[in-house]
């Protein structure tokens, strides 16, 4: 493992450290402990005393993908505010195609986890009832531009 | 007025056919177009009709009779084509719903 490399847990490692607490070894919850996406690997050998072969635990920690380097493969809780970010852009199409009848699609999508699948599944139903109630054309619309907004 | 028992059914025949009509008129706003809205204007025309006929049954006995047959005729007609509507309306959404 790279000495300049700065560690980041993943959900993985997040899930396994607030988890079961003999999931695993306690130098490996140890080493867990002291990742904080900020110290580089050398760093961490340096001053991590407490924890035994810190070189060698990094890289299990790493083999078993409760650490990342790339932050951009790492999901901890920051990424619910793109799922927010979703849900709000889903909320003002709602607003701007359909206008007063969009609170009902509205409140359908603040009650799902937030999940791509699971707003596609909300997406799917706001579009059958905009197409049975309000415009079968906006419906398709509605459908697509929806899509579009959670990378479907 | 005779209080027979066909009075009294068309009494209550009245009152559920008036509390349709406040049903249909007051759901309209939610059901703006789509494959329902479509129909809806035509269903909401027909529980009006129905309305008035209803309310003109208590004085039946009033009208000629070859009157009187055409006019029931109509009724039954109007009824017919309202649960056309409504079936495939029923077959519309099931088959939205399920696609």
């Amino acid at each position: 493992m790279l000495p300049h490399l700065v560690l980041f847990r993943t959900q993985k490692g997040e899930d396994v450290l607030h988890g079961d607490r003999h999931a695993i070894s306690t130098n490996l919850r140890r080493a867990l402990l002291t990742i904080d996406g900020k110290t580089s690997v050398a760093e961490l050998e340096k001053k991590v005393f407490w924890v035994s072969d810190v070189k060698e635990v990094l890289e299990e920690l790493f083999a078993a993908g409760f650490v990342h380097h790339d932050l951009s493969a790492v999901q901890t809780a920051e990424t619910a505010a793109p799922v927010q970010s979703l849900k709000v852009q889903l909320a003002a199409l709602a607003r701007e195609m359909l206008g007063s009848n969009s609170e009902r699609m509205i409140k359908k999508m603040e009650e799902v986890d937030g999940s791509p699948e699971a707003l596609e599944q909300v997406l799917l139903g706001c579009k059958r009832t905009i197409k049975l109630t309000i415009s079968e054309d906006l419906a398709d619309v509605f459908w697509q531009r929806g899509r579009k907004i959670i990378g479907k | 007025m005779i209080f027979d028992i066909s009075t009294i059914l068309n009494i209550v025949a009245i009152l559920i056919i008036f509390y349709c009509l406040y049903l249909v008129v007051s759901l309209r706003p939610s059901i703006p177009g789509g494959v329902v809205g479509k129909h809806w204007n035509f269903l909401s025309t027909l529980v009006l009709l129905f309305s008035l006929a209803y309310l003109a049954t208590p004085f039946f006995g009033l009208i000629p009779i070859e009157i009187r047959r055409v006019f029931v005729s109509f009724i039954f007609l109007a009824g017919a084509v309202y649960v056309l509507i409504t079936v495939r309306l029923i077959f519309n959404i099931i088959r939205e719903l399920t696609e």
